[in-house]
């Protein structure tokens, strides 16, 4: 997940850097024709401020007409300045040097444009100046008459006055002062009054042009000295400046860009090439789960094969086990019935048989005595103490008492003990019939009394119980399996204590015997098939679960208390009321009996 | 009913954990023998190392020491005393145990009759009256094993591995002689010098306790063994009481005990044949199927193979 994050991050990273780099090369667009047109204009500009000055520097030059040439040019570049102002956008964003330049530009242009129409009021008073000079001129020259002198001197000032006035940077004028001067003495007043004013006259429009054109001379100055072109020159520089400034940047970054595109190619190509390599392994796998795939579901159905024939083996042999268990324990049962059965029997026939014997001796003693009675003499006598030798009354009878007395007791333990087996092996196969559990146990205790002799002291502490509902014949084996084991748990002498006790819902039946015990690893498992502690042979290791699952079966609980040398205590609880699918499930499970029961 | 004086009657030995047992006995045997009874098995013991006993009758089934046990100890401590066992029931590894250790006279069942037990008892008495001959040592003064020559061993099984067996646990030290029917026996017992046989129950589906009780009969120093993988109690009972069979081995014996086996019964083949007087301590109840027609045949065969070869 966080491996994931990581490299969803770096792939983010990766084309954020990507995109700086072409937002870095393409931000101001590198148009060349826009840069042509940039250069271009300005070129222009500058052009045309210099058709300017020159139109102004031809202006003062003229005499005569206005300087129509003058504001055509002005018109003209003052168009172009403001179609550049207006178009001046297409400078901006180059750089603050360029504005600089524009921005000294423009104010240099605006104070051009003042000083351009100071200039012009200047021309114009400068053109009426010299025209009025040279009516004064004319006027004068038509006066002049005969006066050689004089016509030649009015003619060369007006000449040099004109001269004055054309050159851009006029040199005659002290020479046009001295002619100017003398030109009053020319005429004297008295020679003619009328003349003489009219050269007064004409020498101040004289004096005035002069210094109507020193005065143009130092505006044209001013004006030319407003630095347009310098200012546009350095608009020119400055954008180029800044251009290439940007040149180089954008080129840097291109650069930039290209050497991290192929980074990121060669990382593409890494990826790409362990892409490759992992969709083939990919794909390798994949196959391999395809074709594992498909033998899966065969080997899974070979196996669920196996594995249901294993099952069902296991229950017939599970079942054979309960079966061969049932049969060892009836095998057990029946020798150790047969033994107590025969050893009764033996001694009540062998009684009886000389009981019997005896009546010969008691046949003989009889006839004696009749015939004693009947013929009294020593004969007889000694006939009749012969007999008494032979089957003493006292002894024989005392004995006779005896032998009879346990032979009746013998048959009497005879039929107790087939009692009790009828009992316990009734055929029961529900959980309906009501039973005493203290029955169930005395039934137990009499088919184990072969295994306790001498040996073990049965103690019973019997509560009164209701009778139960359960399968007495099952619960009958659980008692007598657990009551065996713990017979067979005790070495040489001992006691088992049986206390059965009302505890309000249920039964409880409490076997403890004096055996050797168990260790809790032993009880953790007695209730598991085939454990067992027995020697090989000596149980199938059954017993137990048998016992178990019974006591399942009938909805009760069993538990163990035992430690090693203390000995053993089972706590069996059963309760009171059927439970009616308990007393189905009896019916219907239990392998035991239905495999007893024919198919 | 010979009241015969108190020291020349025989002893007897009774012992059974049920009183009234002994209580019957002692009723039924009092005026004939001199009875003792014991309450246990180790009460028996001490009484056996104490005392002389001419006939031990002992109960299997007690707690403690079992009849087996009190066998085994009679015939290490008295081994002239006759051995019977008294038992309302036993297994199979009881019967085995005490024809093996405690070299039974008599299995008497319970309940018993009073007649058959008296005459059982009798024929006990008249056994025990032969004193008892040890078998002669395993070797002679010199240390060196002597193993009787001429005495062969005769298998009869209708499995060879029997007899394979037996051939490698004797290293070919004997004459061991194979037969697969007991027409093939009757054969070889014809032809050769045969003092033990090994014998399977059922030989070609024929059963074999017949025959045994017939060469018990007319061959009686012949010692029997009795190799078996299917013993059963009831038949065990029978091969004692009928046939008086040495030892009862179940299959697969292991090389030794079969080795061990084949000395002994040897040994006892030939203290058998020097001392014929013994084979009364080992005589047998007779068996009723030998009155059957049927046996004739069978009882007329063997009669002429030991008329003619073993009487010279």
């Amino acid at each position: 997940m966080l491996q994931r994050a990581i490299v969803v991050a770096a792939i983010f990273m990766a084309l954020a850097v990507l995109g700086f780099l072409v937002f870095k090369t393409q931000s101001t667009p590198q148009d060349l024709n826009q840069h042509i047109e940039r250069v271009s204009k300005i070129t222009r500009l500058q052009q045309l401020n210099a058709e300017f000055d020159q139109e102004i520097a031809k202006a003062r030059l003229g005499l005569d007409a206005e300087p129509k040439a003058l504001a055509a040019a002005q018109k003209k570049f003052q168009d172009e300045a403001a179609a550049f102002a207006e178009s001046n956008s297409v400078l901006s964003n180059v750089g603050a040097q360029v504005e600089n330049a524009l921005r000294d530009y423009f104010q240099a242009a605006r104070q051009k444009e003042q000083l351009l129409s100071d200039y012009r009021a200047q021309l114009s008073e400068y053109n009426s100046k010299f025209r009025d000079m040279r009516e004064e001129g004319e006027q004068v020259l038509s006066q002049i008459g005969q006066r050689e002198q004089a016509r030649k001197q009015v003619l060369t000032l007006m000449v040099e006055a004109t001269t004055y006035c054309v050159a851009a940077a006029p040199l005659n004028g002290d020479y046009l002062e001295r002619i100017r001067s003398s030109l009053a003495d020319s005429v004297s007043e008295g020679d003619n009054a009328v003349l003489h004013r009219k050269l007064l006259a004409l020498s101040a429009a004289v004096r005035s042009v002069r210094f109507a054109k020193d005065n143009l001379q130092t505006k044209t100055q001013t004006l030319l000295a407003v630095p347009t072109a310098d200012a546009l020159q350095n608009v020119l520089n400055e954008y180029y400046n800044a251009y290439s400034t940007q040149e180089s940047s954008i080129s840097r970054y291109r650069l930039l860009l290209a050497i991290y595109a192929s980074a990121l190619l060669l990382v593409f190509a890494l990826v790409g090439w362990r892409l490759r390599y992992s969709y083939r392994a990919l794909d390798r796998s994949n196959a391999q789960l395809q074709d594992s795939n498909a033998h899966l579901e065969e080997s899974v159905q070979a196996r669920t094969q196996e594995l249901r024939k294993a099952l069902s083996d296991l229950r017939l042999q599970q079942a054979q086990l309960v079966q061969s268990e049932k049969m060892a324990s009836l095998g057990q049962m029946v020798a150790g019935v047969a033994h107590e059965i025969n050893t009764p029997l033996g001694y009540a026939r062998s009684n009886v048989e000389t009981v019997r014997e005896s009546t010969n001796g008691m046949r003989a003693l009889i006839q004696s005595f009749e015939a004693a009675i009947k013929t009294p003499g020593a004969a007889t006598l000694a006939a009749l103490e012969e007999s008494r030798r032979n089957w003493n009354p006292e002894e024989g009878l005392e004995e006779l008492d005896v032998l009879l007395g346990d032979a009746d007791h013998g048959l009497g333990q005879i039929s107790e003990l087939v009692m009790s087996l009828k009992d316990f092996s009734r055929v029961d196969r529900s959980m309906t019939e009501l039973f005493d559990l203290n029955d169930g146990l005395e039934n137990a205790i009499k088919i184990c009394q072969n295994q306790f002799k001498h040996r073990i002291e049965v103690q019973r502490n019997y509560g009164t119980l209701p009778r139960i509902p359960c399968a007495p014949s099952q619960l009958n084996q659980v008692f007598l399996n657990i009551i065996n084991n713990g017979a067979q748990a005790i070495d040489g002498e001992g006691f088992i204590q049986i206390n059965t006790r009302d505890v309000g819902d249920t039964v409880e039946v409490s076997i403890i015997d004096s055996g050797c015990g168990m260790d809790e690893q032993t009880q953790a498992h007695i209730f598991e098939p085939f454990f067992t502690t027995k020697d090989v042979g000596q149980g199938t290791g059954l017993g137990l679960s048998i016992v178990f699952r019974i006591i399942e079966d009938h909805r009760g609980t069993i538990r163990v208390i035992s430690a090693p040398g203390q000995g053993t205590e089972f706590v069996i609880s059963l309760p009171k009321k059927a439970h009616k699918a308990a007393a189905n499930q009896a019916s219907a499970s239990g392998p035991t009996e239905a495999e007893l029961s024919p198919a | 009913m010979t009241d015969l004086p108190i020291s020349a009657r025989p002893r007897i030995l009774f012992v059974d954990d049920e009183p009234r047992i002994l209580i019957a006995l002692k009723a039924m045997f009092k005026q004939d023998y001199e009875i003792t009874t014991a309450p246990g098995g180790a009460a028996a013991i001490d009484l056996i190392k104490t005392n002389v006993f001419d006939v031990i009758v002992s109960d299997q089934r007690m707690p403690g020491v079992t009849g087996v046990e009190v066998l085994r100890a009679a015939r290490d401590n008295q081994p002239k005393a006759v051995r019977l066992l008294l038992t309302g029931y036993s297994d199979l590894n009881a019967i085995i145990g005490s024809i093996n250790e405690g070299e039974i006279f008599r299995f008497i069942s319970k309940p018993w009759s009073n007649t058959e037990l008296r005459a059982t008892l009798a024929s006990a008495v008249r056994a025990s009256s032969v004193e008892q001959i040890a078998l002669p040592p395993i070797t002679d003064a010199a240390g060196v094993q002597q193993p009787p020559s001429g005495v062969g061993v005769l298998v009869l099984d209708d499995d060879p591995q029997t007899f394979a067996n037996l051939k490698h646990a004797l290293e070919s030290s004997r004459d061991v002689f194979a037969a697969s029917t007991v027409d093939g026996c009757l054969e070889i017992l014809s032809k050769n010098s045969i003092g033990v046989i090994f014998t399977e129950l059922v030989v070609g589906g024929e059963e074999v306790a017949l025959l045994l009780s017939a060469l018990r009969e007319h061959h009686p120093s012949l010692v029997v063994v009795v190799i078996t993988h299917q013993a059963d109690a009831g038949h065990s009972i029978e091969l004692i009481n009928h046939g008086q069979i040495y030892r009862l081995l179940l299959k697969p014996s292991s090389d030794s005990v079969l080795r061990g086996t084949v000395n002994i019964a040897t040994r006892r083949f030939q203290m058998l044949q020097q001392h014929p007087e013994q084979i009364q301590r080992i005589v047998v109840e007779p068996n009723p199927q030998l009155q059957a027609p049927a046996a004739g045949g069978l009882l007329s065969r063997i009669k002429k193979i030991f008329t003619s070869s073993w009487a010279s």
